[in-house]
């Protein structure tokens, strides 16, 4: 952050990102993950999130129905593997093409002046 | 595995519900452990630690909703309430406690009584923020509704338009107040009548009431009081006349004025030797108390004239303001 420790500031941005967050979550469970590989796939393509956030949202999803969950106790420590479930597929698609709407306006409204 | 981890593994599902508590254990501790990448190190244990925030934060992240004593749909209530119980009871603690004082057998000075004043408006006002933080606690927890969520075209237009027909809160809060007392002496009446007497020098006191008499009839006169202070707690709460709210006060107003004309009439309730010290003695005792209760019923009527003059004449509500027909 370039204005650093301004709590308005801060509080914003928390809230900015919280929505979107849960999209990029869903966007990369196609493929099963469990929670620190997750974290480095979305950590590879530059999205900034914490595990403390990253590993209560993965439940609230499970709970929410959105992902399915399973137990991998194959290797020598026993896993818990995420993957959207079909509720999850169709509200990934719904929520990305409400953000893709947004982004368009929005950048149209920053465009309109030196925010741009 | 690391101490430590599991130190923080245990405080962390410790604020869960109990069901969750052991997959949350198990999936937490593997995501710690893969977080290591294999160096368990001290080090290496406290930094990932460290970076995953208090437990009690991770914790509450872990929720999905979020835990409220009282939740933000009945915060306004909750204030509202707590107000109105809060002023009533210190009010009427204070004139309750000072009256009593002046009664009290042995002589005490100001400052003994100040203190004992304050002493007792505290603790009752301590006990009134309990009960309503509580009964509010409970209706948070088990999600009662408080507020109708019904916003359309019929609500909209319910809306009050006119300023003129206020209730002041004063006024609310000083019935509140005066009936919370008179409530309490009906208490001490009903069990103490004989306190209202002659008192002589050198002979037993004559009290004005048959005390098994007048019971009966203080229970009623308790019932139509709650009516009225119920009536109060309303028209402070909705601040605006509206031709129910006046009905309704109207009709407890005369309840208790019919009411206290039933029972001053009872003539049964008079103690004979009391009367005795009335030149003319029942008769005339007869037209005092009829004649009190003219002077009371004509007060009543003025009061509930005025009231009218504010529901019905000063708000002549224009055209705009009513719903139109559609």
């Amino acid at each position: 952050m370039i204005m650093k420790e301004d709590p308005i500031l801060t509080n914003l941005i928390t809230e900015l990102k919280r929505g979107t967050l849960t999209l990029c979550v869903l966007s990369q469970l196609a493929q099963p993950q469990y929670g620190y590989s997750l974290l480095q796939v979305l950590c590879d393509k530059q999205i900034a999130i914490e595990a403390n956030t990253l590993y209560p949202l993965l439940r609230r999803l499970e709970v929410q129905g959105l992902l399915e969950s399973s137990w991998d106790t194959s290797e020598t420590r026993p896993r818990k593997f995420y993957r959207l479930s079909s509720k999850g597929k169709t509200i990934l698609g719904e929520l990305a093409a409400v953000w893709k709407e947004q982004t368009t306006q929005i950048h149209t409204l920053l465009g309109e002046d030196v925010y741009a | 595995m690391h101490d430590l981890i599991k130190r923080y593994v245990e405080e962390t599902v410790r604020h869960l519900p109990a069901k969750e508590r052991e997959e949350v254990a198990l999936e937490l501790e593997a995501n710690i452990e893969d977080m290591l990448g294999g160096d368990s190190s001290r080090e290496k244990v406290e930094e990932a630690l460290l970076a995953l925030g208090s437990p009690a934060t991770l914790a509450r992240q872990y929720r999905v909703k979020e835990r409220y004593l009282i939740g933000p749909e009945t915060f306004d209530l909750y204030v509202m309430v707590l107000k109105i119980v809060s002023l009533v009871v210190g009010l009427v603690t204070m004139v309750i406690t000072f009256v009593s004082l002046f009664f009290a057998s042995d002589p005490i000075n100001i400052a003994q009584m100040i203190a004992k004043v304050l002493a007792s408006v505290f603790s009752s006002l301590s006990s009134a923020f309990l009960w309503v933080t509580i009964t509010f606690a409970i209706m948070s927890y088990y999600q009662v509704k408080t507020e109708p969520d019904q916003w359309n075209r019929k609500t909209l237009y319910e809306l009050e338009e006119a300023p003129t027909r206020r209730i002041k809160k004063s006024d609310s809060i000083g019935d509140m107040v005066g009936l919370s007392i008179f409530f309490v002496l009906l208490i001490v009446l009903y069990s103490r009548s004989d306190l209202i007497a002659i008192y002589r020098k050198g002979a037993g006191p004559i009290p004005l009431f048959v005390s098994h008499a007048i019971k009966p009839y203080i229970i009623g006169w308790m019932i139509t009081t709650i009516l009225t202070f119920s009536i109060a707690v309303v028209k402070y709460a909705k601040q605006f006349w509206s031709t129910t709210l006046f009905a309704l006060s109207a009709l407890a107003d005369l309840v208790g004025l019919c009411y206290f004309i039933f029972l001053s009439t009872r003539w049964s309730i008079y103690n004979p030797d009391f009367l005795i010290f009335i030149p003319g003695s029942m008769d005339r005792w007869q037209i005092i108390i009829k004649a009190a209760c003219v002077v009371l019923l004509i007060l009543t009527l003025i009061s509930l004239a005025d009231d009218a003059y504010t529901v019905f004449k000063r708000t002549r509500p224009n055209e705009s303001a009513k719903e139109p027909a559609r």
